[in-house]
């Protein structure tokens, strides 16, 4: 019975320290101003929304007159079975597409998919530009990478 | 001996006829899928597109970049011309060929509407552009509509990009690392208005027998 607990005892020692995620500190009181949007989502894939949090999207216009914008997401896959089940770094794929004044999709290279790797608990960006002044609308598609 | 011998051509035709079914082709789509190739001698697709996609969404809002371009649009009344200059190759490939950065930057910048693109000079020169002024000797041509001499507009920014390939090898380990800079420089003055960096690497464990 004592060997067995004590087995229990290194196998929790031993997965615990297998567990390393990201820790994060920030200055409380802000002094950015950002613009939040409101957002809308439409989710396939109940997964990936569990393990990455969309936080919030911020809109701005750049310095040449250009619209930027930025998603900013935490991956939540720091429990221990989520990096058992898969490897350390979250693999994301994104892609941003962006809409003239007329809702017509503007084929750019920056309408890619582009790979991202995150860290367990890190905060992380994803950041797109115009690709000119007629764009002002923009959609966000991402997936999990294999 | 004659069953021996039957059988064993069977055996040899229906291998190879095995490994020729074997052999086939699948199309991708590089601005969707990945292929994770990567080979320590030369770049591949996948690595340039990932940096030049990069480099464009940073050129687009660079404040410096931003700050040279109104600049010139305020004293010139025109968009600055850009042209490209040879590639900086520190790799192990001599005919490294980084024209997917050049080309996805220079589509990006043009329909974003900060610069204009020469092919009039530079690296991605095409003769056609001056050799078109040599139709007003042919008779054949209505001299009105013959390009005029004097009328090219030189380039006012140069981009070069450069790239540096290390390798550190540790028994069965090797590692390579790729660094890929993106310089655009003001002509005028020389100073450099963008500058971009973006490191890259992957790690290579050697099997039983080769890489």
């Amino acid at each position: 019975m004592k060997l067995a607990k004590f087995a229990l005892a290194a196998a929790l020692a031993a997965a615990s320290g297998c567990v390393s995620s990201v820790n994060t500190t920030e200055n409380a009181d802000k002094n950015m101003t950002p613009t939040h949007i409101a957002d809308a989502r439409f989710v396939t894939d109940g997964f990936l929304r569990d393990r990455l949090a969309l936080l919030n999207v911020r809109f701005s216009p750049a310095p040449g007159g250009l619209q930027q914008v930025q998603v900013e997401a935490m991956s939540l896959r720091v429990g221990f079975w989520d990096q058992v089940a898969g490897p350390d770094r979250y693999h994301i794929r994104y892609k941003f597409t962006w809409f003239d004044n007329n809702g017509m999709a503007v084929s750019t290279p920056l309408s890619d998919w582009q790979d991202k790797w995150i860290l367990p608990g890190e905060t992380v960006q994803f950041q797109s530009v115009a690709p000119s002044r007629q764009c002002n609308d923009f959609r966000l598609n991402l997936m999990e990478g294999h | 001996m004659k069953t021996i011998k039957t059988l064993t051509s069977s055996v040899v035709f229906g291998g190879l006829l095995l490994a020729t079914g074997c052999a086939s082709t699948q199309i991708y789509d590089p601005t969707v899928d990945r292929t994770g190739l990567r080979n320590s001698y030369t770049i591949s697709h996948e690595e340039l597109r990932q940096v030049a996609l990069e480099a464009a969404n940073q050129v687009l809002i660079a404040p410096r970049f931003i700050e040279y371009v109104e600049k010139f649009k305020a004293e010139n009344g025109r968009r600055p011309t850009l042209k490209l200059t040879d590639t900086v190759n520190e790799t192990n490939d001599p005919d490294l060929n980084v024209a997917v950065i050049n080309d996805v930057l220079q589509e990006v910048l043009f329909n974003s509407s900060l610069i204009d693109v020469t092919l009039a000079e530079g690296t991605g020169r095409t003769q056609s552009i001056g050799n078109s002024r040599l139709v007003e000797f042919d008779d054949n041509f209505d001299k009105s509509t013959v390009a005029k001499k004097g009328r090219l507009v030189a380039a006012n920014i140069v981009m070069r990009p450069k790239v540096v390939s290390n390798e550190v090898r540790d028994g069965r380990m090797k590692a390579v690392d790729r660094f890929f800079v993106i310089d655009i420089a003001d002509i005028d003055r020389g100073g450099v208005v963008f500058k971009y960096s973006r490191p890259l690497g992957f790690v290579k464990t050697r099997g039983a027998v080769g890489w």
